[in-house]
């Protein structure tokens, strides 16, 4: 399940279409009337973190809905740029790791 | 209004019709027509193709979280002859022996082509690909979407992303094209073509699934892979194999990620509650020792109903913070995010992961329901192609599989499509397809499509095989199932969509529907236990291999919607 936090949000600058409402697999992101991005309906979430890694300032964490986890559970941000993808997993005690994985290789042909 | 309230939607009820002619049309930009689209341009880059997507090509499907591993492959040492004997035990000897091999001769092709392309594949010191299980490739896969896109874009590929296909056009007998929705315009696409591939992947959705409410898309197949694939097939006559071959996947518990990465990639064992591994008790003298997929799901739900559940993976042996713990996180952020999720809170936490069931889908690349095609990935419908998910009769081919497939569909289409003209397509059929896609926006109260939704996947569930009667079947069940899905069908006159996006919901659930009733004739009529938990007929509890070393087929008469049945023999050609 996807929280976008609107104090890190820029709504894409001025791009009518938003960066996380061009690649959701299910369509769900649509946006306000004041160009906000908006999950419609949030239970359609698939958690393919898509939307998570192409937002450029990382606005969008995914958690397990409270169903699955009652606990203050983990949650994950991430961030595709480059030939790298950025990773940092919050655990549970709310300790942070960080990963870079390779993701492209160079010297595509 | 708040941020992130929406208004009601305000929808125009545009009535435009947009014409596009190409030479060959794909249906669906996933894992098989990427391929298959770069392939044809490849072949002849003066042809004239076009994908139509309902999603963005860029992370669409099955693929869009990324894969950690590419599950077939022939390593040194292994041939396609290999292969075959592997997915013919797996499958217990019903499958199409042409349809594996010609697969299987092409997969290191194709993995090598995607490497290319930019995927970024493990070696060993020797140059090989390092491997993960026996048949299976170690990638870093999470940008693989994306890089097939890419490489579809790089050969100069027309895309039509926003596009759900509704329907094939066919005249004459002939398949000429297909119309499609724009889901964010809701303008009506309507496509001419000298061949069309179909590949718009499997079906999800058909059974209740295991969690509900905010939980109920955490599912192992593409959510938004809805059968419709099947459904352009189906309504149009086209003839189907195995579709009581359903795909149940053991998975991860509540996240349902596939256990490939815990079990080949991390040595995982499995355990049940009370810590024993249990395989290799089974192992001993089970009849389906060799068929490790369904060994391993059947073997969990037997633990499960002798009181030994839950049954977990087991991952102790990687402790905390060691070098082999972070591999493995790294692997399922590459495929798995929201398992490792799990694994960070408290689930975790105790070294082993739940495994369970998932609820059914159908899955030509894991299981083998799907279009009846030939070596060539020809339907039984002149001009029209299958590969990956939606094509029958190959299980086990996953993405390099599907890639296969691709590559010979776009093959078989060029070269068909010579001396093809495709005549104009007649305004009725238009005016109709109009009619049928936008009527739902049209009328203010009614069934919602969520409603409908929900009340297939109950009724399947309950009678058709679902999680709540752990998958098993029966005559009288099934036969209340058959029952019921015409009449639920027949309320498509009363389905209300408020906006675009639920207007896609709305004919979903109807393809869904169409897909469910040959679903449920299918299980009808095989009258044997052959594949446990995908197909386990109480009133019919053993395999029978005298009578049914057969295929189940199908074809739906177009005029009259019935279902009729066609047994094949297993090479593919005899009709019995
Ligand atoms: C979670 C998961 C994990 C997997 N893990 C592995 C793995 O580790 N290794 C492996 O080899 N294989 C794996 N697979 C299998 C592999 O992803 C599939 O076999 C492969 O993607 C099938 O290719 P496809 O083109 O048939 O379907 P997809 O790749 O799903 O493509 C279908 C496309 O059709 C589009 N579409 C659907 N309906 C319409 C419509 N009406 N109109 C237009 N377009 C439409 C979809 O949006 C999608 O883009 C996994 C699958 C899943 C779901
Ligand atoms: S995680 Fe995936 S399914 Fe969920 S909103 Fe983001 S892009 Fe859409
Ligand atoms: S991609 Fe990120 S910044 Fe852009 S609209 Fe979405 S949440 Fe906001």
């Amino acid at each position: 399940m996807v929280t976008i936090d609107y104090n890190v949000c820029n709504r894409c600058g001025d791009a009518k279409e938003k960066r996380c409402e061009r690649i959701c697999p299910g369509d769900l992101i649509t946006q306000d009337e004041g160009g906000w991005p908006v999950v419609r309906p949030l239970e359609d979430c698939w958690a393919c973190t898509s939307c998570v890694k192409d937002c450029p300032v990382a606005a969008i964490s995914l958690r397990l809905p409270f169903q699955i986890e009652q606990d203050a559970g983990a949650s994950l941000k991430a961030s595709a740029r480059g030939d790298k993808t950025f990773w940092t997993i919050t655990d549970r005690k709310g300790e942070k790791e960080e990963f870079t994985l390779e993701a492209v290789r160079k010297n595509v042909s | 209004m708040k941020v992130g309230q929406l208004a009601p939607e305000r929808y125009r009820m545009t009535t435009k019709v947009v014409n596009i002619d190409t030479d060959i049309l794909i249906i669906g930009g996933g894992a098989a027509g990427c391929y298959a689209a770069v392939e044809a341009k490849t072949l002849e880059p003066g042809v004239r193709c076009l994908i139509m997507e309902k999603a963005h090509i860029d992370r669409s499907g099955c693929l869009a979280m990324g894969l950690n591993s590419i599950n077939a492959y022939l390593h040194p040492g292994q041939d396609p002859g290999s292969y075959l004997n592997y997915v013919k035990k797996e499958f217990m000897d019903v499958l199409r022996e042409d349809l594996v091999l010609s697969i299987a001769e092409g997969l290191n092709d194709v993995v090598r082509k995607v490497e290319k392309w930019g995927l970024p594949i493990e070696k060993t010191n020797d140059g090989n690909y390092k491997p993960r299980g026996k048949r299976g490739v170690r990638v870093h896969g999470e940008r693989l979407k994306p890089i097939l896109a890419e490489a579809v874009r790089r050969s100069k590929v027309n895309v039509l992303n926003r596009v759900a296909a509704t329907n094939l056009i066919v005249s004459d007998g002939r398949v000429t094209g297909a119309f499609g929705l724009g889901v964010r315009d809701g303008q009506l696409y309507v496509v001419k073509a000298r061949g069309v591939i179909v590949a718009a992947g499997g079906a999800s959705g058909l059974y209740r699934p295991a969690n509900s409410g905010n939980g109920r898309h955490l599912i192992w197949y593409c959510p938004w892979n809805v059968g419709t694939g099947y459904a352009l097939g189906i309504r149009a006559g086209a003839e189907m194999t195995s579709f009581e071959n359903r795909f149940v996947a053991l998975r991860v518990k509540d996240v349902q990620a596939p256990t490939g990465t815990l079990a080949l990639g991390a040595g995982a064992k499995q355990i049940n509650a009370r810590g024993e591994p249990y395989l290799d008790k089974y192992y001993a003298d089970h009849p389906i020792r060799n068929s490790s997929t369904y060994f391993r799901l059947l073997t969990t739900m037997l633990e499960n109903a002798a009181g030994r559940g839950p049954c977990y993976l087991d991952l102790s042996h990687l402790g905390r913070g060691t070098k082999e713990e972070r591999q493995f996180k790294e692997d399922l952020l590459h495929m798995s995010p929201t398992a490792a999720l799990l694994w960070a809170g408290r689930k975790g936490s105790g070294g082993r992961l739940e495994i369970s069931g998932s609820e059914p889908y159908i899955v030509g690349g894991h299981g083998e329901a799907g279009y009846w095609i030939d070596v060539r990935r020809r339907t039984s419908l002149p001009g029209l192609y299958a590969a990956g998910d939606v094509a029958g009769g190959a299980p086990k081919k996953y993405a390099s599989g599907s890639w296969v497939e691709g590559r010979i569909a776009a093959r078989t289409a060029l070269e068909e499509m010579g001396s093809v003209e495709t005549p104009d397509i007649d305004a009725d059929i238009v005016e109709r397809e109009k009619e049928r896609v936008t009527a739902p926006l049209k009328r203010d109260t009614g069934i919602r499509p969520q409603d409908m939704e929900e009340r297939l996947q109950k009724l399947m569930d309950e009678y058709a095989g679902g999680l709540s009667t752990r998958y098993e079947l029966n005559e009288e069940r099934l036969l209340i199932a058959r029952d019921l899905l015409p009449g639920l069908r027949s309320h498509a006159d009363l389905l209300t969509a408020g906006g675009y996006h639920e207007l896609v919901s709305a004919l979903e659930v109807l393809d869904r529907i169409d897909v469910a009733r040959v679903v449920v004739e299918h299980l009808l009529y095989r009258k044997e236990t052959r594949w446990p938990c995908s197909q386990s007929r109480l009133d019919y509890p053993e395999r029978d291999d005298d009578r049914w070393l057969r295929f189940v087929n199908s074809m739906m008469d177009t005029k009259t919607g019935a279902i009729k049945i066609i047994e094949r023999g297993l090479n593919g050609n005899d009709r019995l």
